[in-house]
């Protein structure tokens, strides 16, 4: 804990932490959590509160800005800390989430706690149940220390609802603040296994042998309207996801590769299908799993959600010309860990490999940064959860509020390009943000659906 | 939802050519504006332009058909019905002032010449509204909007008017013909639109390419309205693509490769059920209203009809193929790595079948045709009026009151622009797929009217010779040839295939290749016969397509390349759909050589582009390969600066002659076409 305190290098604090066995410092945090579902006892108030982090240079509700960002600058990844150092970005502070419940879906995280200590690797590496069958949902290693665990928990369930439906806006933002492309686009995800929610539950036997399935499609502009991408992921992590598309001009859907994972989607973009949720792949298309360091962060794990605007939609501000980044929050996350994976199942992919900040508290990223085949930062990643639920509104997935993602930030760092997606509540188009609607498999995820989504 | 300006004057726009109502009034009204909030506006201004860089022009424009520079001579001779022998046999002397039966012709003497420095120039607006009533039902309405500002007008019948007594209309609508170069307008030979969601004019033309109402509900959707229905994995080859037929007006084929036939398919207005009948299979089926290609009008610049003949009568609505269905269905299985698809379809064959068409125009030889007009008018008008069994076959007398009036029962016409020589015709005969020889005879079996004026079976090309000057002499310069189009009914089977290839070494080049094959069997396809015959035709066609793909990484810092490479075998037609027994003949300013077929058509493609990083510059190409000889080339550059821009860069290469006889390939038809293209896109 001494360690973290301001004016240790990072360099420092990672050689640090590495030798840190358990999650928690005060007191083992998961056995914490699951006796009062709080986190505050396992953490001293430096890694809790920003202000007692800075000495009180820099207090919850104050904004982070080129003027003060020394003062956190080990609570940020690189790129962050860039973006607010030397182009504009600011950060507002908001609370620390201390309820663990607050930290994903309810029923995910029941689960969770209900599952603990039933998962295991099989011998072809897929996380299975106790019975040697697929995962029954839930985190299946809750409180881990292991890198492949963590990204074995992520790949499993990417937005920890059964199904999602994210109506989604893309501005890509050129290296001079430019806003040059307009992106709006609906990214489905419905698992068959591990479920929590959606009837049939853990499994949706006729798809046993799936894990996920997942498509992308563009709604706008014309140029790309319909254009999509369907991917069904086997449940073996060793297998690349069947991968069929549908292309406008040809009016019809088509197969793609399998590993056709490291393309820009459309014209601007920044982003990969291998980025989703920084676990796009299957899990053993890549290797080399390792924990590099555990830090605290400053990120974005609640309060993202921007209800003061009917369609969610948020504002911007820096760059240029105002308008490269979301207005951001980030709250301290007193412990996250860093792990670094490489691709091992892809020709001539342009990453080299990922390293990835976990929340240790839910297993969820909260930071990425790619490096390319020279070593050097390519791209990163950051974003910001929460629960649909400030105090004054509330949108309710079930009977919880909704608890999902609301922004995020991919910023190439060789040409200084930013990518930044909202999750709005509906698109133009009529496309609805929702949680857990099992329709979804025939609106969105099948050849049926791709051809209907397509343009006729 | 937020609605911004711009889209409301996209949707005033879209809603306005699309409905009956003002704007303004669409706009004003409550409930519409609540339409409005459930609908999402699309708009699009693009530029389209070619500029042509062959040196040469469009073969079957009045500018540039063979023997077009060529002084040809010509002799009139006895006919055979007249006492003449056989054709050739009896040269009608010559008589300096008195009797004009000899002669030399030079087609380019006689017309105008208009050429097209600018193959296309085309500015357009493409809209597009879709409106979602419920969760379930939605309208999706894609508009296209286009005027040519006409760089270069083209040829106007107008410029000779005073020859041979111009271009005469008659018969059934001539909108082509008769006046200055239609670009867009598509009729049938009663005048009215081929596609009835179409308006045109003759720079101009709007239609909707889509005008759906979509119902959805869980595994199925029907889709009710204007569409085009897409199927096979081939690109480009359209294996079991045969649901729609094409539209050539505005570019032929010629447009970006690599969006297929995007802007070409006629879509037809039709019933579309989708079900996903499992997980794995998808099953699809239709049944739409008849749609026939669309051809170019006689000197546009994409024409490939010579213009020496009228336009061709189109029996869409005559022969009631307008009312006629056609259906299908298709299923399609995915396995991960393995796929099949098996299809059945019956409908009208898009292209049609071109046979000799009654003129319906009455005109005579005189004045035009000067003495010899004047001799055969006179020797017609001398016969005496057939009775009872009588024909002018084996009996010396005449079915009609005039030459004037026979002709009108005949595919000829006296007019101007039509062909000059018996060299021209072989050759501009050969240049369709037709044999000239055969297709005269077949004339002249199919009209006893022809007949009736003296034209008889020709055994030779000599003879055939001797009978086309006599009368192209006779009437004064040239003939215009009548030609009409009907449809017949097929059923189109097919069958495919899919794979996979995965190998061990993820870095092998083939690794993740996708393999496709395709075939279609259509048992008594109808086609043109090269001889023009009423009757078609008729023979059964299998067509084989194996597609290969790859999209590959060259290096680290781009993305990966799209790769296809495609190999098609045709049994009986080329890639348009022209029978292969018209292939061969003489080309260009060549003398006549019979069209005697070639057994097989095979094509080859390699296509496939290469992104940029973030896709701003991506990179194109596509090579269509006619094994016997001939080849298109587009390579293209696509730039996306954002902001709602795009520039497409682009040149188009067609050559017929890298090795065998340029007359067995299919790209003889267009390899006047060398132009570099450009279009400048902007999303409104």
């Amino acid at each position: 804990m001494a360690r973290w305190i301001p004016g240790i290098s990072r360099r420092n604090l990672l050689r640090y932490s590495t030798s840190i066995v358990g999650a928690g410092v005060l007191a083992p945090l998961w056995p914490t959590i699951g006796r009062s579902g709080e986190i505050e006892k396992a953490y001293p108030d430096e890694l809790l509160s920003v202000d007692a982090y800075t000495k009180g240079k820099i207090s919850t509700g104050s904004m982070i800005t080129a003027d003060n960002v020394d003062a956190v600058k080990n609570l940020l990844e690189p790129a962050k800390y860039h973006h607010v150092k030397n182009m504009g970005r600011k950060l507002k502070v908001v609370p620390t989430t201390t309820d663990w419940m607050k930290l994903g879906p309810w029923e995910y995280l029941e689960a969770t706690l209900r599952n603990q200590g039933k998962a295991k690797f099989n011998d072809k590496g897929n996380v299975v149940n106790d019975d040697g069958k697929p995962w029954i949902g839930g985190h299946p290693f809750p409180g881990t220390q292991n890198a492949l665990e963590l990204f074995a928990g992520l790949t499993l369930s990417w937005g920890r609802h059964d199904a999602s439906l994210y109506a989604m806006k893309e501005y890509d933002v050129a290296s001079n603040g430019k806003v040059d492309y307009k992106y709006d686009l609906v990214w489905a995800e419905l698992s068959p296994v591990g479920r929590v929610t959606l009837d049939p539950k853990p499994y949706w036997n006729k798809h046993i042998d799936k894990l996920r399935f997942n498509t992308v499609v563009y709604t706008s502009p014309a140029s790309e309207s319909g254009a999509s991408y369907l991917n069904i992921w086997d449940y073996d992590q060793n297998k690349l996801p069947d991968l069929y598309g549908y292309v406008p001009s040809f009016r019809r859907i088509r197969q793609f590769p399998s590993n056709q994972r490291f393309e820009p989607l459309v014209p601007g973009s920044a982003l990969y299908l291998s980025d989703a949720w920084a676990a796009g792949d299957p899990l053993h298309t890549w290797g080399n799993y390792k924990v590099i360091g555990r830090q605290p962060l400053l990120a974005g794990v609640s309060g993202g959600w921007n209800s003061k605007h009917s369609n969610w939609e948020h504002g911007v501000h820096g760059g240029e010309l105002g308008e490269t980044f979301f207005d951001s929050v980030v709250e301290m996350v007193p412990e996250t860990i860093v792990c670094e994976a490489e691709p091992t199942g892809f020709a001539r992919s342009p990453v080299s490999k990922k390293r990835v900040w976990f929340d240790v508290r839910n297993g969820m990223p909260v930071a990425m940064v790619t490096y390319d085949r020279q070593g050097k930062p390519f791209r990163s990643f950051d974003g910001c959860y929460g629960l649909y639920d400030d105090g004054e509104n509330k949108f309710m997935d079930g009977k919880h509020p909704y608890w999902s993602w609301a922004y995020l930030h991919a910023y190439e760092f060789q040409s200084g390009r930013m990518t930044r997606i909202e999750q709005v509540k509906e698109l133009d188009s009529g496309h609805v943000s929702s949680a857990n609607n099992d329709s979804i498999y025939d609106d969105y995820l099948t050849h049926a659906a791709l051809q209907r989504l397509g343009r006729s | 939802m937020k609605k911004h300006n711009s889209r409301n004057k996209i949707a005033s726009c879209v809603l306005y050519l699309a409905g009956s109502v003002t704007a303004q009034s669409v706009l004003a009204g409550g409930l519409v504006e609540e339409l409005i909030d459930k609908t999402t506006f699309f708009g699009q201004v693009r530029l389209d332009a070619a500029y042509n860089t062959s040196g040469s022009e469009n073969p079957y424009n009045q500018s540039d058909v063979p023997f077009q520079d060529v002084e040809v001579s010509r002799q009139a001779f006895l006919p055979p019905d007249l006492g003449g022998g056989r054709w050739g046999d009896v040269p009608i002397p010559a008589l300096p002032f008195v009797l004009d039966t000899r002669d030399t012709v030079r087609r380019s003497d006689r017309l105008p010449e208009n050429n097209y420095d600018f193959t296309q120039t085309i500015l357009r607006f493409n809209g597009e509204m879709n409106t979602k009533f419920t969760r379930n039902l939605s309208l999706n309405i894609k508009v296209r909007a286009l005027f040519d500002p006409e760089v270069n007008a083209g040829f106007d019948a107008m410029d000779v008017q005073n020859d041979q007594g111009g271009i005469a209309g008659g018969g059934g609508d001539r909108y082509a013909d008769t006046g200055r170069t239609n670009f867009y307008q598509a009729k049938g030979r009663n005048g009215k639109n081929i596609n009835p969601f179409e308006i045109a004019g003759r720079d101009y033309m709007l239609d909707f390419p889509t005008f759906i109402l979509n119902y959805k509900t869980g595994k199925y959707d029907f889709r009710f309205g204007n569409q085009q229905i897409a199927w096979g994995q081939a690109v480009f080859f359209r294996t079991l693509d045969v649901a729609n037929g094409l539209d050539f007006r505005r570019h032929l084929i010629l447009d970006r490769a690599i969006e297929e036939y995007e802007d070409e398919r006629t879509p037809k207005l039709a019933f579309r059920a989708t079900m996903q009948a499992t997980s794995n299979i998808t099953a699809d089926a239709f049944v739409g209203k008849f749609q026939p290609d669309v051809l170019p009008n006689p000197n546009s610049q994409y024409n490939v009809i010579p213009s020496q003949f009228y336009r061709p009568l189109d029996n869409y609505y005559s022969g009631d193929f307008d009312k006629k269905l056609d259906f299908g269905i298709r299923i399609k299985a995915d396995y991960g790595n393995f796929g099949w698809q098996a299809m059945a379809v019956s409908r009208y064959n898009s292209l049609g079948v071109f046979r000799w068409a009654e003129s319906g125009i009455n005109k005579g030889l005189t004045p035009f045709g000067g003495t010899v007009g004047a001799v055969v008018e006179t020797a017609y008008a001398a016969k005496p009026k057939c009775s009872g069994s009588q024909n002018p076959y084996d009996n010396f007398c005449r079915l009609y009151d005039s030459v004037g009036e026979a002709l009108s029962h005949t595919p000829f016409t006296v007019g101007p622009g039509g062909v000059y020589s018996d060299k021209e015709w072989f050759s501009t005969a050969s240049s369709v797929r037709l044999d000239g020889l055969d297709a005269l005879n077949t004339a002249i079996g199919d009209f006893e009217a022809l007949r009736d004026v003296f034209a008889s079976p020709a055994a030779n090309a000599t003879e055939a010779a001797a009978l086309l000057n006599t009368f192209f002499i006779g009437a004064g310069g040239s003939i215009r040839g009548q030609v009409q189009r009907d449809y017949y009914r097929e059923q189109v089977f097919g069958l495919g295939g899919s794979y996979v290839n995965e190998t061990e070494d993820i870095d092998s080049f083939w690794n993740q290749v996708i393999i496709n094959l395709e075939v279609q069997y259509t048992p008594e396809r109808v086609y043109t016969s090269p001889d023009l015959g009423k009757n078609g035709l008729t023979s059964d066609e299998y067509i084989f397509t194996a597609v290969a793909e790859k999209w590959h990484r060259w290096s680290e810092t781009f993305p990966s390349a799209y790769l296809v490479a495609q190999y098609m075998h045709r049994s009986e037609s080329d890639l348009v759909g022209l029978h292969l027994s018209g292939y061969g003949g003489n080309v260009g300013n060549t003398d006549y050589k019979r069209s005697d077929g070639i057994s097989g058509a095979d094509y080859l493609v390699f296509a496939g582009f290469q992104p940029w990083p973030n896709k701003k510059f991506v990179a194109e190409w596509a090579f269509l390969y006619d094994i016997r000889g001939g080849i298109l080339a587009q390579p293209l550059i696509k730039w996306n600066p954002g902001s709602g821009l795009s520039v497409d860069l682009f040149y188009n290469y067609i050559k017929s002659n890298i090795r065998g006889d340029s007359a067995d390939t299919l790209t003889r038809s267009l390899d006047h076409i060398q132009e570099v293209g450009l279009r400048i896109a902007y999303q409104l």
